[in-house]
């Protein structure tokens, strides 16, 4: 079964415990990467999901969530871009993915309220 | 004991008047150098400087007889009156500059040409302390007489909301205008019996007003950067708080996740369960309590506030 949903985030937990919620809730296979460069090596994979959730820091020296967001674009990805952040709204990385029109989850979600708004995003 | 300081001793009428503009003096010299030394402010220790150089400016006058040239006996006397006119016009100049910031250039009055008088006041100061003849007595206090008339005008041209700049503004306006007309009555160009008997008084008068001026903008100097500080150091926790907030937000979704995986697993966990989500929804108020802080945080502020073990990750 082809993954149908993207994570890139860096921590490690919140990564795993993801991709545990999205298959036992949704019944979907989900692909997580904590760096852009993973996400690159996976092209292809990537590019077959439906959606892509980014955290928008991924740790210091590192690339952002925003540019994930533009390598996607870049690549014809045509599955929704979400930034999953703990960031505030006036954070400059948030103002950034703000700028871009991307749309922005906030950090902590209730686990219904996120299963239920990636739900939404697959149909889409 | 003719002199005015002299009468200290003898007259009840001048030992107040004196001991009241000597008492303000000093307590604004005083309090400067102390503010200077908590808040690191330049003009604060250029306003002492100038709160000395007039005070024992007028030490000197008081013990000089109207003309320069009847101290023939007196070659040291001569040479500290030169002194003490050089040091006041030093001291309002470091003062001016340092206070008065951008400089209030009017017409040909620039940065430059103010900076050229200080320069050529200086100047014959320093040769009148080496030849002390009458001819250069004469040209120096023309020059300091130039020095502060322009002085005066930077005073009144300079514009400032600011309480404690207002203060030295006025303080400062005051100083030059009792420096510039002392010495012309003194050497008899404004000839007047009635200004002649209070010439004295009019230098303690211009001193003490300079001074409680001088007092007054040192405190509105120090309440400004109380000010400013405590304004900082709430910006300060503002930004502490939403680190904190940014480093929590992750295990809190990680949390809440787990927990969800949990009840589908081990559904006879429920009682359990509940409460870790009972838990979660208090962090999740402290959380959006802590969000109201946001708009306060300056994101150009690189330093962090909160020190995190290396091993914590967001």
């Amino acid at each position: 079964m082809a993954a149908s949903i993207t994570f890139l985030e860096d921590n490690e937990e919140l990564r795993e415990v993801l991709s545990e919620v999205t298959k036992s809730e949704l019944g979907e296979e989900a692909l997580s990467f904590s760096r852009l460069a993973d996400l690159i090596e996976h092209r292809a994979e990537v590019l077959q999901t439906k959606v892509a959730i980014l955290d928008i820091n991924l740790g210091s020296d590192q690339p952002t969530g925003v540019d994930a967001f533009h390598w996607l674009k870049s690549q014809g990805y045509t599955g929704k871009i979400c930034f999953l952040t703990g960031h505030g709204k006036t954070h400059p990385m948030l103002q950034a993915a703000c700028d871009i029109g991307a749309e922005i989850w906030t950090k902590p979600m209730y686990a219904n309220a996120l299963c239920e708004a990636i739900r939404t995003a697959i149909k889409k | 004991m003719n002199s005015l300081l002299g009468s200290l001793l003898l007259t009840t009428e001048s030992s107040v008047i004196l001991g009241f503009s000597l008492a303000i003096c000093v307590l604004a010299c005083l309090l400067c150098i102390s503010f200077y030394f908590k808040f690191r402010h330049q003009s604060l220790l250029n306003l002492s400087l100038a709160i000395f150089a007039f005070q024992f400016m007028m030490v000197m006058y008081d013990h000089m007889p109207a003309q320069f040239s009847a101290l023939q006996n007196e070659p040291i006397l001569k040479r500290l009156t030169h002194f003490s006119g050089g040091l006041i016009v030093y001291a309002f100049y470091r003062l001016f500059v340092s206070a008065f910031q951008p400089f209030p250039a009017f017409k040909f009055v620039t940065s430059r040409f103010y900076k050229t008088l200080v320069i050529t006041a200086l100047s014959i100061r320093f040769a009148g302390i080496v030849y002390p003849t009458v001819v250069l007595f004469r040209m120096a206090s023309l020059a300091n007489i130039i020095f502060y008339v322009t002085t005066l005008i930077l005073c009144i041209r300079y514009k400032s909301k600011n309480t404690s700049t207002l203060m030295l503004r006025i303080g400062c306006g005051i100083g030059v205008v009792g420096l510039s007309v002392y010495p012309l009555i003194r050497t008899g160009i404004i000839s007047s019996h009635y200004l002649w008997g209070i010439n004295n008084y009019i230098l303690i008068f211009t001193i003490t007003l300079f001074s409680i001026f001088s007092l007054v903008g040192a405190l509105e100097l120090g309440r400004d950067y109380l000010d400013r500080a405590e304004k900082a150091s709430l910006r300060n926790m503002a930004r502490a708080f939403i680190q904190l907030r940014d480093l929590v937000n992750t295990p809190f979704q990680t949390i809440d996740l787990t927990v969800q995986l949990i009840r589908q697993r081990h559904p006879e966990e429920d009682a359990a369960i509940q409460k870790i989500e009972n838990s979660l929804e208090t962090l999740r108020r402290v959380d959006a309590a802590l969000a109201k802080y946001e708009d306060s945080v300056d994101w150009e502020q690189t330093e962090n506030f909160i020190e995190v073990d290396p091993l914590v990750k967001k």
